[in-house]
């Protein structure tokens, strides 16, 4: 027999991305951008996921011989006025925050993808109409979209995501749409097309794969955003009501008393830099792994 | 015969644009009205979706249950609350164009003149705001691009990014208790300042002594981005092959920065700027509640906690409508710092 | 005692290298050269044969991560490399200018173009702006723009490539330099518009007495302009000298082996096959002491592989780097081909009647192809030949169904044809096509064996159990190895990349190909592969192919019949025979006497068209070409509608000259 074995004709575009990632990595393009964002990153998430079980004390629990007290060994950021714990407190709030803010990004990029993609693919009339509508829904500040749309709806977790969702979303249309553009009129697409491929397995098998690495870095730059958002939110008293435990509402019952005790508003705030800083650091490392330019670049020496 | 050949060609060219111009500036503004009515009726659509009416906002529960259902229908008829969606939007529509935006159920004061006073109070803020963003970001942007990679670069970069991970209400606080609660410098609240009648240099004292922080915070997270984005796309036009044209012509490194790259880098930083502008605009709902400035953001949240939809409509409004105009304005620079589009 | 007279550019011993992280790659190494006033001297390579890197070395203008480690540059004695930046500053665009490769982005977008010319006259020759500007302005009246003083205000993307470029050449020449670098400057360029280029650049030598050192990869410009030539591989020079004596006696197995390679322009001898250089370039971070070209040359000896030679001088002011003096034969292969069937019997396949596309744009319809007619049989090779704008990709995509036509039919064995999805899957298996580019035709993100297979799958070619033999069988017709089949595209070159474009095309095992200027973005050496595999292809398939190119040297090689397309019309149909001697279309004329040719003893008459190619929007009732044609009769021309003029069998030229008329000229090609 003279060929080799079978291979398997698996159109995994996940498994290149990986791959990619995974070269990168040992072609020593990690950045420290990549590994401190990662830490930050993956330290949240852990956290996030196993929030009531980390917390050195029972979140809601009132300590009253310890109100108000400055950060000591027992309590390592202090008590509010009602004597809790602030640090359990700022990790029981990691769960709804990053929970909000991850779901909230990954709504958003799936539509935007879907949106962009058909947007570019089909051209004419199909796109100026989406990008026009595309275009209304971004003369809306995302805060202020936010604010109308759950202040239609209710304050809610749930609502909230969905609020968030659809304000991003058209920010990632227009950056897949962008990208998708540079592809779309490729050889490889025409190629496609001769062989008589119908639109859909065009959009999705053959430029979805070559745009995961701008979704991914769209996506952690989102992230960041939602965070962001979603913690402002809070602040101005939209985000999820108590007693469900957000930085960012957190934050703003406890403004009243900042003069006595700042740690219960710092606190939180501090948790919502950190782990921002974290994300747009690993977004980063990510979008030099995987949109790094080619190995030599003519840098003009002005 | 003509004695100019070229001096003709020169006049027809001259003309031409002007009319291009003019047809231009006309077709924007014409979408832009268009594009003012859609967010209008959008937000009044959704403004329609709130669970209870304008009567149920002003009597509340007690009063409706004593006062009896005729009368409330009455009442309702009155406000013209029983007339069908569109109705209702028509006449809302045609006051806003006479300038008359309704009246608050809350504070039940003609809203014009209100919101118009805290805009102006909020403009304090957003103008000094925007400028800021526009002359440090542009300036600290192509200083980090032609330093690329040095530790200049590497530091603004870092700020920057700190910059953008920073909640807006984070910075005020720290601001506030920085600068109120330990040094003590700046009361931590203002009352309402009355504008009128006051003189420049009183003005300009009170503005720094005041303002300058919500200032600052409202512009912080501007300011990276505009750097940011200015940076990547100078980085981006000292690649390209006509700064090598200059440079291997013997211009001098400082005008290829400044002439050559800079008109071309300019034009995507006008429409991050143009988008900023926007974000001002929307901060200063965040940074009016941190530093309890009676702006037109904090009006605005006042209205939606109180379901004031007539409130909630204008405000929105103006707020929409200053950014839909910041970009216009946006777009008219870049196709007229553009050349391509200009002489297409 | 007499100082010697110091060349203008002196080059000695120099390396040049690269640095990526650890690794260094010696991209230039020990070269040495000279040019003297008034000389043009060529740098000719292939792709990655560094020649660019020495170009920029010069300017000292190299990337961040080179430098050059060894050896001197001197600039009429003064060493260029011990100079400080402010020196060089003094010294670029003044006594040194450089025209860069791409004329399209090379001027910058938001200054008028007038503005970049008096800019150089202002840093440089302190003149106001005022006198800058006028001094700019006879500039590009000597460089023959036109209305130079309104095309001085305009912008760069208002006007064309050919006149950007003339824009870059003026720029260069204002300040009388003494040492003028261009790098490609017609690339990019029509053949027609490079022939005026070209020769403004000779016009411009002779008025300015300025030395040029001429980087391309074309050996037939270098031929037609420059008076010295170095070859450049790898790298390194393996020969320089006095440019007729080494076209007509090559020395160095590579030189021999790029002329041979280039497909004669006119020949009555008989064909042979196209000859390639085989083998690959060498990685230039794993060099071993031997010839650079040892792996690749025919005559490869021990001492080759194990020394590396010194340049030597064999007389006549020539130097070889090789350890032969004299080649033992010119490394021509002989034989006659007869792969050009004759075809003129065989049954009809695809038939083209009145085609028309148009693309609706504000200012009015743009008619990219109009109203052409023509047919091709089975089993033929059928050539489009064209300039930029001239409608052949529209017209190759609108048969293939990526467009759709605006008018008239297409027919494919008796069966109308429509756009893609509307036809029925079997004529879409048997219509396929290869794309131009190579580095954009395969999905990054997939391998080898994904791309070959889908259309066997799809078309239920073989059954699903011999999908993996027949890709192998698939990728060993267009000599690739299995290997090829776990990788991606972009751990394979160019050429492999167009190989496997051409094995998913035949795939299907189509009656028809398409095939889009398959080799023009592919280096010479490997063009002459590809096209021998192509025809090795079609002679054992017996498909037809619709081939289109701008390079009429090889479509003369390739092709049964040609067509000569210009504003979507079709000028002139014949065989290649019938194209290249008289009686010619006045645009055929104007292309083949643009063709710059490599061989040393033919002729070329020379016919130049003045004026660019109008609008596609205005209608032209009469003769397309009429604005620049230089045969023009009058107003006819203008005004009547084009008559077809049987010249021979199969041969037809649409004029509105007599055929009489259009015999009487002496041939092109003597």
């Amino acid at each position: 027999m003279k060929y080799g074995g079978k291979s398997v004709v698996k159109n995994n575009s996940a498994q290149t991305v990986i791959k990619k990632i995974i070269s990168g990595l040992l072609k020593k393009n990690i950045t420290p951008n990549l590994i401190i964002g990662g830490i930050l990153l993956f330290g949240f998430v852990f956290i996030g996921i196993f929030a009531p079980h980390v917390t050195p004390h029972d979140a809601d629990e009132m300590h009253y011989e310890h109100l108000k007290e400055t950060p000591s060994t027992t309590f390592l950021l202090g008590t509010d006025r009602y004597g809790r714990d602030i640090l359990s407190r700022v990790i029981v709030g990691t769960r709804t925050t990053l929970l909000m803010a991850l779901t909230s990004t990954l709504l958003a990029l799936f539509l935007g993808v879907i949106v962009g993609t058909t947007s570019s693919f089909y051209g004419g009339v199909v796109d100026i109409v989406l990008m026009r509508i595309n275009d209304i829904f971004m003369s809306f500040p995302t805060l202020i979209f936010a604010m109308l749309v759950i202040g239609v709806l209710g304050p809610s977790m749930t609502n909230g995501i969905i609020a968030i969702g659809i304000i991003y979303a058209p920010r990632v249309t227009r950056v897949v749409r962008a990208q998708a553009l540079n592809i779309v009129h490729l050889e490889y697409i025409d190629a496609a097309k001769v062989r008589g491929e119908f639109s859909l397995y065009i959009i999705f098998r053959e430029m979805l794969p070559n745009l995961w690495p701008t979704i991914i870095v769209e996506g952690s730059i989102r992230l960041g955003y939602a965070i962001l958002l979603t913690a402002s939110l809070g602040y101005i008293g939209l985000g999820p009501p108590p007693p469900t435990p957000d930085w960012g509402l957190m934050a703003y019952s406890e403004r009243g008393y900042m003069f006595e005790t700042p740690w219960p508003v710092f606190a939180p705030c501090i948790a919502i830099v950190i782990a921002v800083i974290g994300v747009n650091l690993f977004g980063e490392g990510l979008k030099d792994i995987l949109l790094a330019k080619g190995s030599r670049t003519k840098e003009a020496k002005v | 015969m003509e004695t100019n050949p070229a001096g003709a060609e020169m006049g027809k060219f001259g003309r031409c644009f002007m009319d291009d111009f003019m047809r231009f500036i006309i077709k924007r503004l014409g979408i832009t009205a268009v594009l003012l009515v859609i967010i209008s009726m959008i937000i009044f659509w959704i403004c329609q979706l709130m669970p209870g009416d304008a009567v149920d906002m002003m009597l509340g529960g007690i009063a409706l249950q004593s006062l009896g259902e005729t009368t409330v229908e009455d009442l309702r008829k009155e406000l013209g609350l029983n007339l069908p969606v569109y109705q209702q939007y028509f006449k809302w529509a045609s006051g806003v164009i006479h300038g008359d935006l309704g009246t608050s159920y809350i504070m039940k004061a003609p809203i014009a003149p209100l919101v118009i006073s805290r805009l102006k109070t909020s403009l304090l803020l957003a103008v000094p705001a925007s400028l800021m963003m526009i002359v440090c970001g542009l300036a600290l942007g192509i200083i980090s691009a032609v330093k690329e990679k040095t530790w200049i670069d590497n530091s603004i970069s870092f700020v920057s990014l700190s910059m953008l991970s920073v909640p807006a209400f984070l910075t005020g606080s720290l601001f506030i208790y920085i600068f109120s609660v330990k040094l003590n410098w700046i009361p931590p609240a203002f009352n309402a300042i009355n504008m009128e009648g006051i003189g420049f240099f009183q003005m300009m004292g009170s503005y720094f002594g005041i303002l300058i922080f919500p200032s600052l915070t409202l512009g912080f997270e501007s300011i990276a981005y505009v750097n940011r984005q200015t940076r990547a796309s100078m980085i981006e036009e000292l690649k390209t092959n006509y700064v090598r044209t200059a440079v291997l012509k013997g211009v001098p490194p400082r005008s290829v920065v400044m002439r050559h790259a800079l008109r071309n880098g300019l034009l995507p930083a006008i429409t991050v700027i143009a988008f900023n502008v926007g974000q001002i605009i929307a901060g200063t709902v965040i940074i009016e509640a941190v530093f309890s400035y009676p702006g037109i953001g904090a009006l605005m949240v006042d209205a939606i906690k109180f379901r004031d939809v007539p409130l909630i409509l204008a405000t929105m409004l103006i707020i929409s409508a200053s950014y839909v105009f910041a970009n216009l304005f946006a777009d008219i620079l870049y196709t007229q710092l553009n050349p391509r589009i200009k002489y297409a | 005692m007499t100082d010697p007279d110091p060349q203008v550019l002196s080059v000695q011993d120099v390396d040049i290298t690269y640095y990526s992280g650890k690794v260094a790659f010696p991209a230039i190494r020990k070269v040495s050269f000279a040019i003297s006033a008034g000389q043009a001297f060529g740098l000719a390579g292939e792709s990655g044969s560094g020649k660019s890197t020495l170009a920029y070395a010069v300017m000292q203008y190299l990337a961040g991560n080179g430098e050059v480690s060894n050896g001197t540059i001197s600039f009429g004695g003064t060493n260029l490399m011990t100079m400080s930046s402010t020196e060089l500053l003094g010294l670029r665009g003044l006594k040194i200018s450089m025209v860069p490769q791409d004329p399209l982005t090379s001027l910058n977008p938001s200054h008028r173009v007038g503005d970049q010319v008096s800019e150089i006259l202002r840093i440089h020759c302190s003149l106001t702006r005022q006198e800058a500007h006028e001094k700019a302005v006879r500039m590009l009246e000597q460089v023959h723009l036109p209305v130079p003083e309104l095309t001085a205000l305009k912008y760069p993307h208002q006007i064309s490539g050919g006149q950007q470029q003339r824009v870059l050449i003026a720029m260069a020449f204002c300040t009388n330099p003494e040492l003028l670098i261009m790098d490609e400057p017609t690339t990019g360029l029509d053949v027609t518009t490079q022939a005026r280029i070209l020769d403004l650049i000779g016009e411009m030598k002779t008025t300015h007495k300025t030395a040029i050192l001429y980087i391309t990869h074309d050996l037939g410009v270098v031929k037609n302009l420059c008076d010295r030539v170095a070859i450049i591989y790898a790298g390194e020079i393996v020969e320089e000298g006095d440019v007729s004596s080494i076209f007509r006696r090559p020395a160095h197995p590579y030189t021999q082996g790029l002329l041979n390679c280039i497909p004669k322009t006119y020949s009555h001898e008989a064909e042979a096959r196209f000859d390639t250089i085989e083998g690959f370039l060498p990685n230039l971070s794993e060099l071993k002491p031997a010839c650079i070209f040892s792996p690749r040359c025919r005559f490869a000896e021990e001492q080759c592989r194990r020394q590396v030679p010194l340049l030597m001088d064999i007389g006549n002011d020539r130097r070889i780097k090789c350890f032969f003096e004299k080649l033992p034969d010119n490394g021509k292969k002989e034989g006659t081909d007869e792969r050009r069937t004759n075809v003129s019997d065989k049954d009809i396949l695809i038939k083209v009647k009145n085609l028309k596309k148009v693309f609706p744009t504000r200012k009015g319809d743009l008619r990219a192809v109009d109203d052409t007619s023509f047919e091709c049989r089975k089993g033929e090779i059928l050539g489009i030949v064209g300039e930029s704008g001239c409608g052949k990709t529209t017209m190759a995509r609108c048969i293939v169904g990526l467009e759709e036509k605006s008018g008239g039919s297409i027919s494919f064995s008796d069966k109308e044809l429509d756009t893609i999805r509307k036809r029925s899957k079997d004529m879409r298996r048997k219509i396929q096509m290869v794309f131009q580019n190579s580095e954009a035709t395969l999905n990054p993100q997939k391998t080898v064996e994904e791309i070959i297979t889908r259309p066997l799958a799809l078309y239920n070619v073989v059954p699903k159990s011999q999908l993996y033999q027949r890709a192998v069988e698939l990728l060993e017709s267009v000599n690739l190895g299995e290997q090829y089949l776990t990788r991606y595209p972009h751990e394979i070159s160019g050429g492999e990349k167009q190989r496997v474009g051409i094995a998913r095309a035949f795939a299907t095992e189509p009656e028809l190909i398409v095939l889009d200027e398959p080799i023009s973005s592919l280096d010479v050496s490997v063009q002459a592969g590809i096209l021998n595999l192509l025809l090795d292809l079609q002679k054992k398939h017996n498909i037809a192919y619709i081939f289109i190119g701008h390079n009429l040297s090889v479509i003369r090689r390739l092709c049964n019949r040609v067509m000569v397309l210009y504003m979507g019309r079709i000028c002139e149909i014949g065989t290649p025979g019938q194209l290249f001697d008289p009686p010619y279309h006045p645009y055929t004329e104007a292309l083949l006497s643009a063709i710059p040719v490599v061989e040393p003893d033919i002729g070329q008459r020379e016919v130049r068209l003045g004026g660019a190619m109008p609008s596609a929007i205005d209608p032209i009732p009469g003769c397309a070409f009429h604005i620049r044609c230089p045969r023009k009769i009058g107003d006819v021309c203008v005004q009547n509608a084009l008559p077809d003029i049987e010249v021979g069998p199969g041969h037809k030229i649409t004029c509105h000259l007599s055929l009489d008329e259009l015999s009487a000229v002496s041939p092109i090609f003597k």
